[in-house]
């Protein structure tokens, strides 16, 4: 598969392998998107805590309804699928375990997949308890921060399906391992908002 | 670049002219936009959602003349989006010799993002033609129906720009179209025309037609396209004419410079 690049990656020249001085995963252009959207999403946390801050109790009383286990358990389902892309962009590195990338790039892959599964059923779950978007604050903004996350998770599922495709590549050029490398870096970013979203609507007191 | 043929200095001027003159055309519109919409309009911070028709129809009825006035003017001002939206799918052409996708697609999401735009402006302008003679309620429909047409059609705006950041990350021609970062660029503002969407849910708040995320992010991340790209070409047309001239005037050093 060749998609992405291969033009302007070499340029850089150094191998992306060794962690050599200032090497940007992926390539730089990329964390245009990554720090933008981490942005966009810093400022509907601020704009969430602010109007938490004006209406304090409604937040809290409605924070009970939310089922802590599946944020917990989709955490977990988040953390273990990055971690098995880690190891996947390092074996995807090494000549030696190349061999290994596909397994470990699918395996994070169908791990991500259960985030969507348990997101579906725990929507489900309180749509079947008569708590929509619309029955008061704090639920518009549990739907739309967790509903914009899911569609991040959605488009870094299809990254990493892309990413399943380019680990078959058994000699890839920089341009590939640099894609690789960005498409793992997507995963983690959607990884990280989670994070942050995770204790922000279930945790906080 | 001139196709292999050698070009005359006037060629190559006015091939520079007619790119500059589409790519101008988008600062004009976003001057000719904020002109209308902000100054004229006054329709930024955007009115509240949760207005009554009465107090809707009075914000036509009592300053009908600059009202009408900011439409003519936005009316102008989105149909220059056809010679912007060209000046760069112009330019992705030339990377796609043989199957033009990427550029026929942004013909086919600048069409239908001009009429949408068109029509926006067309239903405010029916809502100021007389607003005395209508039920507020109506007066209020035809204003949330453009408000609609402003922010809830991004779809095709989002199928836009991710056709020229594509364009621009697959580009294997040899050809040099825009640097990879600005293909990043147009997928990121993609994103952040996505919760437009939103509108429809929300009537209150930062995710209503009127608030942060709904009306703010949008809108600023589309003008901060146009500006950007509009840079990008303008600089990479100036660059190619410099070096097209310099080629000519070495093939034929009697040319003076």
């Amino acid at each position: 598969m060749s998609v992405f690049g291969a033009v302007a990656i070499p340029r850089r020249g150094t191998a992306p392998s060794p962690p050599a001085r200032a090497h940007v995963p992926g390539e730089p252009g990329l964390w245009i998107v990554l720090f933008g959207d981490i942005a966009v999403f810093t400022i509907l946390f601020v704009v969430y805590l602010a109007h938490r801050g004006e209406n304090a109790e409604l937040f809290a009383h409605s924070q009970q309804a939310l089922n802590r286990t599946f944020g917990a358990v989709n955490t977990l389902v988040l953390l273990s699928s990055s971690l098995l892309i880690v190891l996947a962009v390092r074996a995807y590195r090494s000549d030696q375990r190349r061999h290994l990338t596909p397994r470990l790039a699918i395996a994070g892959m169908a791990v991500g997949s259960c985030f969507v599964a348990i997101k579906i059923v725990e929507y489900h779950e309180m749509v079947a308890a008569g708590i929509t978007p619309s029955t008061n604050e704090f639920y518009m903004y549990y739907f739309v921060l967790t509903g914009l996350h899911l569609f991040h998770v959605t488009v870094g599922l299809i990254v990493l399906l892309v990413l399943v495709g380019l680990a078959r590549n058994t000699s890839p050029t920089l341009a590939n391992v640099a894609f690789f490398e960005g498409g793992a870096c997507f995963w983690h970013m959607v990884d990280l908002l989670w994070i942050i979203i995770f204790p922000l609507l279930f945790l906080v007191r | 670049m001139s196709n292999g043929q050698a070009m005359t200095r006037k060629q190559l001027d006015s091939l520079r002219a007619r790119q500059l003159l589409t790519a101008w055309s988008g600062p004009v519109l976003v001057v000719l936009f904020f002109l209308g919409l902000v100054t004229f309009m006054d329709f930024v911070p955007p009115p509240s959602p949760m207005n009554s028709g009465e107090v809707t129809a009075a914000l036509y009825r009592d300053h009908l003349l600059s009202m009408r006035v900011g439409i003519v003017l936005c009316s102008f001002a989105v149909a220059l989006l056809a010679p912007w939206g060209a000046s760069i799918a112009a330019r992705t052409r030339r990377t796609e010799t043989r199957f033009p996708v990427f550029t026929y697609t942004q013909l086919g999401c600048i069409g239908t993002g001009l009429m949408v735009a068109v029509l926006c402006f067309l239903i405010w302008a029916i809502a100021a033609f007389r607003p005395d003679d209508l039920a507020p309620e109506t007066t209020r429909m035809l204003h949330d129906l453009g408000w609609f047409l402003f922010l809830f059609d991004v779809p095709p705006f989002m199928v836009w720009m991710i056709a020229i950041g594509l364009a621009i990350l697959m580009n294997q021609s040899g050809r040099q179209l825009f640097p990879r970062w600005a293909g990043y660029f147009c997928i990121w503002i993609a994103v952040c025309e996505a919760p437009a969407v939103l509108i429809l849910f929300f009537k209150t708040g930062p995710f209503a037609y009127n608030g942060l995320v709904g009306f703010w992010l949008p809108t600023v991340a589309f003008f901060a396209w146009v500006i950007v790209f509009t840079w990008l070409v303008i600089r990479d047309v100036n660059a190619e004419h410099a070096e097209a001239v310099v080629a000519t005037t070495s093939a034929q050093p009697a040319a003076a410079a």
